[in-house]
């Protein structure tokens, strides 16, 4: 088993294209989908649970966004797009994570830190 | 060793001629190297004159977590920019070149790290084929 357990993403690529993710605090969410489950309880006090699929993807993925090699231009083109593009995430421990996602949200760029804060969601995001 | 053959496919001579042509076609001759010519005469590695691109065979192959293995890898042309992206930050020596075979053959690092030293050698030999 990998010694390493947290720390820095050490690539990433979307549809074969690298982008640099921000290290140090960074602390991006992997999700592997599946299920989300809820519960209720009835009047007589017995618990109903309530299951629904949940996408698989990640979320909070801060990008280093490189404007000479117009990353923006590029992601926009593929939200716009809509469609699930090929993605692929090493982690700090070398453990890569592979998926088809599509880009959720808003691509807005904070010009302080030069960051945009990423989320990618499709139907598997799984260990390769 | 790289490109051990124990019972070639591709006669020496054949093998050596073939990835000298390929070098000529990239006018690069000392791109046609040994551990090259060996991975040919082992039937490992295809090129594409037209595209400029090598579909290298694993003698090992890389299983993955999900199941699948990893046979065969297809290495294109590395551009300038990409030269550029992994050697950012430093990067040097292995780890720029693991980076740079990441980005030709668009698998993921972790993946490419895993694959054993025998066809890393073929690897970075078609790296340095374009010179």
């Amino acid at each position: 088993m990998a010694a390493v357990r947290g720390g820095d993403i050490r690539q990433l690529t979307i549809q074969g294209r690298e982008f640099e993710v921000k290290g140090g605090d960074a602390n991006v969410n992997v999700d592997l989908g599946g299920f989300s489950n809820e519960i209720d309880f009835a009047g007589n006090g017995v618990v109903m649970t309530r299951q629904r699929r949940k996408a698989a993807g990640f979320s909070d993925c801060p990008i280093l966004i490189d404007d000479s090699r117009k990353d923006m231009e590029y992601l926009k083109g593929l939200a716009d797009a809509g469609n699930p593009v090929p993605v692929n995430m090493t982690l700090a421990s070398a453990v890569t994570y592979s998926g088809s996602l599509t880009i959720i949200g808003d691509l807005v760029k904070a010009t302080g830190d030069g960051t945009l804060t990423l989320e990618m969601r499709g139907a598997k995001f799984e260990q390769i | 060793m790289a490109g051990t053959v124990s019972e070639p496919k591709i006669a020496r001579e054949v093998a050596e001629a073939e990835v000298r042509r390929w070098a000529e076609t990239v006018e690069n001759p000392e791109g046609a190297t040994e551990p090259l010519a060996r991975a040919v005469m082992g039937g490992r590695l295809a090129f594409d004159e037209k595209a400029e691109t090598f579909t290298v065979s694993l003698k090992y192959p890389v299983s993955m977590e999900n199941g699948d293995t990893l046979k065969d890898l297809m290495i294109v042309q590395p551009t300038s920019a990409l030269y550029r992206d992994c050697t950012k930050g430093n990067r040097e020596g292995i780890d720029a070149t693991l980076r740079l075979i990441s980005g030709v053959s668009g698998r993921a690092l972790g993946l490419v790290e895993r694959v054993k030293k025998a066809d890393l050698v073929v690897l970075m030999d078609c790296l340095n084929f374009f010179g």
